[in-house]
């Protein structure tokens, strides 16, 4: 009876990974995935990539699309460089932010503002691979046949009231990210996706630059 | 020193002055306002917004809902909403979020009130009056304290200037381009009495 019970709760739990994520399966263990996750990146030192975000507002049925260039660079360096259909830079070093648009710069520190904080840390953690030592998220996994699917439930209340959750999508046979979901619990959502990655090639430290 | 008790009183009696005293009463017809009133399409704006020495800068949009009203929603260029507003045909601007650091009522009722001299909002509800300058004409919109003015030229095909105040000062003033019965393509906000002002320029081709 109880092997019964087991069984037939596996499945609804198999139907509803199925019918959350289409095309991907829950993974129990996550060990295998955090090793080689882990591993990769430790091996990446610099990641430079194209990237295109789409901003989906449900209420209004409209998609706003951007698109730039994204750069990483060990330990804690990101540079989002943003080309079309307006200009607009951001980078964030250790604790130090850099922002440039048309008209203004602006110099602030990550600690001051939770905005910067929670996009350095999501940023930092989906590369660096360290998403799931973040005790801000529940983590839970799913595979397909070519991608593993992170979906982080925030459990503070800060980032609960920005996300309801955030999905990491990496490819299989690189560990690499190739879309980062963000959803707000009114339904909205910004989804990052990253083209044509590049590892280790030299990136000049002055892209880094926030003085 | 014996100098500044004088020029204090000028200083004072220039603030007392009243921008709209020149005026003189006019029989112009809120119906020129109607036939100006932008129909909203769809718009995005790149934005900038100075709140007292805060700076924020983002993206605007405004759109004209099937019940038509009007939503505006701000957000930074990363995606992160600051706030999300809602002008019903009728009755109070709804606020649908705003971010913790925005939650004031002071703020709220200023973007409120300066959204609702760009959109040209709920002016069917005000009491209307006008008067001339006797080069142009100021169709006014009285609202609880607030007046809104709208100016434009005596044969009223366009639009010349928005202000808002009260009867006797001015407050608010919108500059804009390229306002053909449509939103602007570029619009300035300045308030005259403390550091509030608000920049947008139109962005086309966001939605490839």
């Amino acid at each position: 009876m109880r092997r019964l019970v087991i069984t037939i709760l596996s499945c609804f739990l198999f139907i509803w990974a199925q019918a959350q994520y289409p095309g991907y399966k829950s993974v129990a263990n996550t060990d295998a995935f955090k090793k080689s996750f882990t591993q990769t990146s430790q091996k990446t030192n610099t990641l430079k990539s194209d990237f295109t975000q789409e901003k989906t507002l449900s209420m209004l049925a409209e998609k706003i699309v951007s698109k730039g260039k994204f750069y990483f660079k060990k330990e804690n360096a990101i540079r989002m460089e943003y080309t079309s259909p307006f200009q607009y830079l951001m980078v964030i070093n250790g604790n130090n932010v850099y922002i440039k648009d048309n008209q203004k710069e602006n110099k602030m520190s990550a600690k001051s503002n939770k905005l910067f904080q929670s996009i350095n840390r999501i940023m930092m953690d989906c590369v660096k691979g360290t998403i799931f030592d973040n005790k801000d998220f529940l983590v839970k996994l799913f595979e397909s046949g070519d991608s593993y699917l992170a979906e982080l439930t925030p459990v503070t209340k800060d980032l609960k009231k920005m996300f309801s959750k955030i999905n990491m999508i990496s490819v299989k046979k690189d560990n690499l990210v190739k879309k980062i979901e963000m959803h707000e619990p009114s339904g909205d959502k910004t989804v990052l996706s990253f083209i044509n990655p590049e590892l280790n090639t030299n990136l000049a430290d002055a892209l880094f630059n926030t003085n | 020193m014996r100098f500044l008790i004088p020029i204090s009183i000028v200083f004072i009696l220039a603030a007392c002055g009243s921008s709209y005293k020149h005026l003189q009463k006019s029989n112009g017809s809120a119906t020129c306002i109607a036939g100006l009133t932008p129909q909203i399409n769809t718009t995005l704006y790149r934005a900038q917004i100075n709140i007292t020495g805060h700076y924020l800068s983002g993206l605007l949009l405004i759109k004209q809902l099937p019940d038509s009203s009007v939503r505006l929603l701000f957000t930074n260029e990363a995606g992160f909403k600051f706030f999300d507003f809602g002008f019903p045909t009728t009755g109070n601007m709804v606020v649908h979020h705003i971010t913790d650091k925005m939650n004031k009522k002071a703020v709220i009722k200023t973007l409120r009130k300066d959204f609702q001299l760009l959109l040209m909002n709920r002016l069917s509800e005000a009491k209307y009056l006008s008067k001339t300058d006797g080069k142009n004409q100021y169709h006014i919109y009285k609202q609880g304290k607030d007046y809104y003015y709208y100016q434009t030229n005596n044969h009223c095909d366009s639009l010349v200037a928005m202000e808002r105040g009260s009867k006797r000062k001015n407050v608010v003033d919108i500059q804009f381009t390229g306002m053909q019965k449509t939103l602007p393509d570029s619009v300035y906000i300045k308030h005259n009495n403390f550091a509030f002002n608000i920049a947008l320029k139109q962005i086309n081709n966001y939605a490839e």
